[in-house]
């Protein structure tokens, strides 16, 4: 009888768990890959990450990793192609690449700047129905000393197809051990580099770049790389407008009320509460299928801002939905709703204007670099050793890829609430 | 009505606890149990005691204050009864606000039994001085 009874219970929350978070769009995610296209730089500051002596390094585990999480998803990818990026992006044969990359790169090539091979995979390796990975150290140094300037710009130019054909790009960072000879760009003042033989006590930062339409771009990062990468950010996605709503019965203070179940308007009773500053509230907010960059905690922390009219309020926390349900004493009602949500920001009320008008909260999040590049960047590489694990001027590198796309200079959102005083 | 109702209990136990919970018990809780209990089973509780007990039942055996009084008590728990079930069917939020609002119930049931009974009892054959 109990076994009825709670299945009964059972199926009947799971079937309004759907009609509770509304109607919530998932990202965009393709059926199925055409053509995947793994291109991995093999110039001589490759060579570091595949030696051809010493121990496994974590780059080759890593990559290994990837291709044989491609091989393995025979459903999803229907053609899978190899190249390496030397002067030219040349195709492999599935051995020799797999032979390369396991016993280590014997040949390394001439190295051809990275703004060349990007305008070549922008222009020749990508369009409908192809995915293509770009494995790469991303050390880039250019030829003329004065250019050092003008990266960010020499980035976006090379890229400037794929905003043409609407594709968007994921780059995942990580570190490997790195046993050979470091290549340094050299610093933004100018300085030449020398080479650094037998290097490197610390480890090198790689990246991956997923290269494609975005659905595509979605599902192949989840093929390729299912642990989550060290560091990761996306740009070129589409953006929609997050679901959003107040939680009614938990993390709050204050007598208001919610106007109704949509949660954008709140009503109080007493206006003398908000201009004590008693007033707070948790907003949920939906941050799935935005770039993984900008959905952290630290990055929302730090950027997103609070604007009222006719009155003030300011963020007081941001948390995942899991810590809020672990850390906040929940109304029993929120917990469906909270499954609707990915993040929760408490807001505090702390100041308004005219009584009987009502405050509008805009909330917005800025689009800025992701908060790790500043950890992953360096102005001067030369003493690889001593800066530790960073790639030079990676973030206006980052930077050019973002500024590639218009959508990158706006808010990646912003949210309305208004606060009223009850009838 | 809606206001009525509302003004009538926040009157004497305050605003709805916890705050969340404001809406069902303005819209929905306080009209219902309001108009349920208060008017609509408080009357019929005062006709049934002057109509039935006092008039179409022949014998005076009832029509002493203290029936009338074992009556308003009876319907006073009827509309503490009703508050708390009534609560508990709309699923509001568990809190020691469902049984003030329960026992203002109760003492506005007995108001309305006061007022009903000086409103009907004129016409009762038994019970025309009952309680006064």
């Amino acid at each position: 009888m109990c076994l009825s009874a709670c299945s009964n219970g059972d199926d009947t929350s799971s079937g309004s768990e759907s009609t509770a978070c509304g109607n919530q769009t998932p990202p965009p995610l393709a059926e199925q890959l055409d053509t995947v296209n793994i291109i991995i730089e093999t110039s001589g500051s490759m060579k570091g990450f595949m030696p051809t002596q010493n121990r496994q390094t974590a780059f080759q585990q890593q990559v290994d990793d990837l291709l044989a999480n491609a091989e393995g998803d025979k459903d999803n990818i229907r053609r899978l192609r190899l190249f390496t990026a030397q002067n030219n992006i040349r195709p492999i044969g599935y051995d020799h690449f797999q032979s390369m990359l396991r016993q280590g790169l014997a040949k390394a090539g001439n190295s051809t700047p990275i703004p060349d091979l990007l305008s070549q995979i922008a222009s020749s390796y990508s369009g409908t129905g192809q995915v293509s990975v770009f494995i790469s150290d991303f050390i880039y140094s250019p030829p003329n000393e004065r250019d050092r300037d003008y990266i960010s710009n020499d980035i976006r130019r090379a890229l400037a197809p794929l905003q043409a054909k609407g594709l968007a790009v994921a780059v995942y960072g990580f570190t490997s051990e790195f046993q050979g000879t470091f290549y340094p760009a050299g610093s933004k003042s100018g300085d030449d580099a020398a080479p650094v033989t037998n290097c490197c006590e610390t480890e090198v930062p790689y990246y991956v770049w997923i290269i494609g339409a975005e659905p595509s771009v979605r599902l192949a990062s989840n093929i390729l790389i299912p642990g989550n990468a060290p560091v990761a950010m996306q740009a070129g996605f589409d953006r929609s407008e997050p679901s959003y709503g107040v939680i009614p019965g938990s993390g709050r203070s204050g007598s208001w009320y919610l106007a109704d179940a949509e949660g954008k308007t709140i009503f109080v009773d007493n206006t003398q509460e908000l201009r004590q500053g008693e007033v707070s509230f948790t907003v949920g907010l939906n941050l799935e299928a935005l770039p993984t960059q900008y959905a952290t905690k630290e990055y929302l922390s730090e950027h997103l801002e609070v604007e009222g009219r006719n009155g003030r309020a300011q963020v007081q926390d941001v948390m995942s939905a899991q810590a809020f349900s672990e850390g906040e004493r929940l109304n029993a009602k929120d917990r469906q709703l909270l499954e609707c949500y990915t993040h929760l920001v408490k807001i505090q009320v702390t100041g308004m204007g005219d009584r009987n008008s009502p405050i509008a909260l805009n909330m917005s999040l800025p689009a800025q670099n992701p908060d790790w590049t500043d950890a992953w960047t360096t102005d001067d590489d030369r003493d690889i050793n001593e800066t530790g694990a960073r790639t030079f001027a990676l973030n206006e590198i980052l930077e050019g890829l973002r500024a590639l796309y218009p959508n990158e200079r706006e808010a990646v959102f912003t949210l309305d609430l208004s606060i009223r005083k009850a009838n | 009505m809606k206001n009525i109702f509302r003004f009538l209990y926040e009157l004497i136990i305050g605003r709805p606890e916890p705050p969340m919970e404001t809406p069902l018990y303005r819209s929905e809780i306080f009209p219902d149990v309001g108009g349920i209990t208060l008017l609509l089973i408080t009357a019929l509780m005062v006709l049934i005691y002057y109509y039935v007990l006092n008039h179409l039942i022949q014998t005076a055996r009832f029509s002493h204050w203290y029936h009338w009084l074992g009556v308003l008590l009876v319907n006073a728990a009827i509309a503490f009864g009703y508050a708390v079930y009534y609560c508990r069917l709309n699923e509001v939020t568990p809190d020691s606000y469902v049984y003030w609002f329960a026992f203002a119930n109760a003492f506005y049931s007995a108001v309305f039994f006061l007022l009903f009974s000086l409103l009907f009892k004129w016409r009762s054959n038994n019970a025309a001085r009952t309680p006064f």
